[in-house]
């Protein structure tokens, strides 16, 4: 209707100027940086000869390399191996312990707790992580964590657990450092995966539920038989989006491990063995200010990104990967 | 009897968190030597110094341009993405599915992937406080305007078309709809959204970092200037991180609704 008095030419135009506001925003701050990057990881642009690369820059003169990608590929970066395995470490244990965790959480918030004001509480609680800024939820887990006056090994201690058996530094030695490091974004990922499935779980028709019951299910059944097998369809959709936005994400690992910034941050990372492959792209640019290199690296988490999300789109489909938290016909 | 273990474990895991956070705030409110010798539980000569002083040095600059940089971050892509998102869902377009399977890719790239070539660009031009803001609330709206658009495109196609089409035939044009019809049906989306790009942008470290000299920076960066390994000012800190935690917490006490909605309704986690 609106569509038919629409003059041909307005027609025309019309979605243009729709768009072109998103669009100028998104050449400016993606499409564009997204393609420098990718002329950076061909270079050898560094804080050293930044001066004379800007001016090669402008005069055409810039000399393109393939050594950032044989450093990573070939070799010349050993580094990198320990990196990788901290990443799979990373990513594969935060989205497990998410997975159960945020299924158990939501069950029991939307399905086991009837009263209204507990689970408001609860879920309002439990969303604490990620409405503080991570700066200061890094805070928290110092406090928490301090092998002097914190709150953990006191706890430990209280259930007799002896001194000897704990690790002098919970932040720094390995195998305690990298649960560390799961638990800390576990919690906030945790969140995410909540929502969504506490949404999904209100979205079930109430029927189904009820024909359960008068076929003699118990809550626990109904629990189990129907809201899991009904929840397939988000919690892929979760552990898809948490894949990607964990190969992304870095922010809390620098927060705990990087207070105060700086070298002496990152340096800690890597004693701690946290150094994922995203805080090391950003160590490379932000510490070390080797920018071709740091563009080399975090260009492999675009290409990684573009995979996953093509095979999203095979799994899911547009209309499920638009709309998350409905439970969709099967 | 197993709802009770759901329960007590829920709890514990919620109290576990919510300790430490009124141990911030109850450490915010006594000196430094107090908090040391007796643990902030201690509770003794409770005062607002710590924040007289976190304030004087700098710390209200630092809410006045966390808020700059709030509004900016949030009026801009809402006001971009309504615009798309409601010409995407309302007229014929035929590069419609092109348009979103560019949004779902935008929203794969991470932000180290963009933030080399920001920050060399932004080494290279001038700045000046001004064009800095400017600079940092245009990369907090491109970084919200994909998943924003895929929400409010969500919202409208499942909102009837009838109110649009009896705006149309009492003769409003297409803008006249947008902004007085459909608009205020959009109003409760609208608010989820800023509230989420407000938690996000409120957040953000790295930007703020990268492209504000420090006597710019909003209050999540300036809380790391009283971040100190050696010798902590326990009073400062947990004033400033208090300062930095309260508006995003009442902001979402009061409307954790609309907060929940939407994530649920976005993509982004």
């Amino acid at each position: 209707m609106i569509r038919k008095r629409l003059s041909k030419v307005y027609e025309r135009i019309a979605p243009w100027l729709f768009l072109s506001p998103m669009l100028g925003l998104t050449i400016f701050a993606w499409i564009l940086p997204v393609i420098l990057t990718v002329y950076l990881s061909f270079t050898d642009l560094s804080l050293k000869n930044f001066l004379a690369f800007i001016r090669d820059f402008f005069t055409d003169q810039v000399r393109f390399t393939l050594e950032n990608f044989q450093r990573m590929f070939a070799g010349g970066d050993p580094y990198l191996a320990t990196v990788l395995q901290v990443t799979a470490l990373y990513v594969g244990s935060v989205l497990v312990f998410n997975a159960f965790f945020s299924l158990i959480m939501s069950i029991s918030i939307a399905y086991f707790i009837r009263n209204e004001a507990i689970s408001t509480a609860l879920r309002i609680l439990w969303l604490l992580p990620r409405i503080m800024p991570p700066v200061v939820y890094a805070l928290l887990w110092h406090w928490f964590i301090d092998p002097d006056y914190g709150l953990l090994n006191k706890l430990l201690a209280s259930v007799g657990i002896p001194q000897s058996l704990l690790p002098s530094s919970w932040l720094l030695d390995p195998p305690y450092s990298q649960l560390l490091m799961i638990m800390i974004n576990g919690y906030v990922g945790a969140s995410f995966g909540m929502i969504i499935y506490t949404a999904a779980i209100k979205s079930i028709p109430s029927d189904i539920l009820n024909a359960a019951y008068v076929d003699g299910a118990s809550e626990f059944q109904v629990a189990r038989r129907i809201i899991i097998p009904m929840l397939k369809w988000p919690m892929l959709f979760v552990v898809s989006w948490q894949t990607l936005s964990l190969l992304a994400s870095y922010e809390y690992i620098l927060a705990v491990w990087g207070a105060g910034g700086g070298s002496e941050g990152v340096g800690i990372a890597r004693a701690a063995n946290v150094m994922v492959w995203s805080l090391y792209s950003y160590t490379k640019a932000f510490n070390d200010y080797q920018y071709g290199y740091a563009s080399a690296i975090s260009l492999m988490l675009v290409f990684i990104g573009v995979a996953l999300i093509y095979l999203y789109f095979k799994i899911f489909g547009f209309r499920r990967l638009m709309e998350p938290s409905k439970v969709l016909e099967r | 009897m197993r709802r009770l273990i759901l329960t007590v474990v829920g709890w514990t895991v919620v109290i576990v968190w919510a300790i430490p956070l009124i141990g911030i705030v109850f450490a915010s409110l006594q000196s430094t030597a107090v908090v040391s010798s007796e643990g902030w539980w201690a509770l003794r000569d409770v005062s607002l110094d710590n924040y007289v002083e976190v304030l004087s040095r700098g710390f209200a600059n630092s809410m006045v341009n966390g808020f700059i940089i709030v509004a900016g971050a949030i009026a801009i892509p809402i006001a971009a993405s309504a615009l798309l998102a409601y010409g995407v869902a309302r007229f014929t377009f035929r590069l419609r599915s092109a348009l979103f399977t560019l949004l779902v890719l935008l929203q794969t790239i991470p932000q180290i992937s963009v933030v080399i070539p920001l920050l060399i660009a932004k080494r290279v031009v001038p700045s000046d406080p001004v064009l800095s803001f400017l600079w940092i609330i245009l990369v907090h709206s491109a970084y919200g305007t994909p998943w924003i658009t895929i929400y409010l495109y969500n919202f409208l196609r499942a909102m009837p078309r009838d109110y649009e089409e009896a705006a149309y035939i009492d003769g409003l044009g297409v803008w006249g709809t947008l902004t007085r019809v459909v608009l205020p049906i959009m109003r409760p989306a609208i608010f989820s959204i800023a509230m989420i790009q407000f938690i996000w942008v409120w957040h953000d470290l790295l930007y703020a970092v990268v492209f504000l000299p420090p006597e710019l920076w909003p209050p999540t960066a300036a809380v790391t200037k009283f971040v100190s390994r050696y010798n902590p000012n326990w009073g400062h800190l947990t004033a400033a991180s208090t300062l930095a935690i309260v508006v995003p917490i009442v902001l979402y006490a009061v409307a954790h609704r609309q907060y929940m909605k939407a994530v649920a309704g976005g993509l982004k986690a």
